[in-house]
């Protein structure tokens, strides 16, 4: 089976039409698809700091206080999991086109 | 979710003639569709529309085909005059301790105070250009996204 890569310089075409309650595609700004997304990043940042802030706590009590130890511990897993999370939603795959 | 081809779909906006003006049925939900007409210029003929891009030969072209996350990694990439908002919060930061250390050294060496002063309003200054560039110029630009 051919690819569309197989011939790059053949101007192609088609028309998709697709029973669908909401739309396959939105149109934006560039300013306002960034704005969407920069406070995933600003979280993404604030998260990152609290897990290593939090980890640090935690080794720093390990043998003196365990118990905050044990809870700075479960912090750093909680903010962790948060900042992979809002992380996976910036390094999406999903296309965009913008212009120049 | 049913995708038709083009001839499927114009049968049935000939049968739906009773509809609106678009030959869509008034009763269905024909009319939540979307449309977005967006020319991409796919074809090319290498070699024949390149340009000079810090001193590579790149191709000419109007739209960039990326992910989400190669368009935040370039709005977020913090490198000086990279024209990113990265970059605006990385001078804005430094004008301001560039700021607090010239007020500081006011009152131990003034000369060393005139330096940072130099480097606040350097980085105020790049602070000022990248967001120029990257809000003010590209602030516009159409974008199309899969939703």
């Amino acid at each position: 089976m051919s690819h569309a890569s197989d011939f790059p310089n053949t101007i192609r075409e088609t028309t998709v039409f697709a029973d669908f309650k909401k739309p396959l595609v939105g149109r934006s700004t560039r300013w306002d698809y960034v704005k969407k997304y920069m406070p995933l990043w600003k979280d993404a940042i604030r998260f990152r700091l609290y897990y290593w802030v939090l980890a640090i706590v935690g080794v720093y009590f390990l043998f003196s206080t365990p118990i905050v130890s044990a809870l700075a511990a479960a912090g750093a897993g909680y903010f962790y999991v948060l900042y992979k999370s809002r992380m996976s939603r910036l390094t999406s795959q999903r296309k965009v086109i913008w212009s120049h | 979710m049913t995708v038709k081809t083009i001839s499927q779909v114009r049968a049935e906006m000939h049968a739906h003639s009773a509809g609106d003006a678009r030959g869509h049925d008034a009763h269905g939900h024909e009319e939540e569709k979307t449309f977005v007409p967006l020319f991409v210029p796919m074809g090319r003929v290498p070699g024949s529309d390149m340009m000079n891009c810090r001193g590579k030969k790149v191709p000419v072209h109007t739209t960039d085909i990326l992910t989400r996350g190669e368009v935040m990694e370039e709005m977020t990439d913090d490198s000086m005059r990279s024209g990113s908002i990265g970059t605006i919060y990385k001078a804005w930061f430094l004008a301001i301790v560039c700021f607090i250390i010239t007020i500081a050294m006011m009152f131990v060496n003034v000369y060393v105070a005139g330096v940072f002063a130099y480097l606040t309003g350097f980085y105020y200054s790049e602070r000022l250009l990248n967001s120029s560039w990257s809000i003010g110029w590209f602030k516009g630009k159409s974008l199309v996204y899969t939703a």
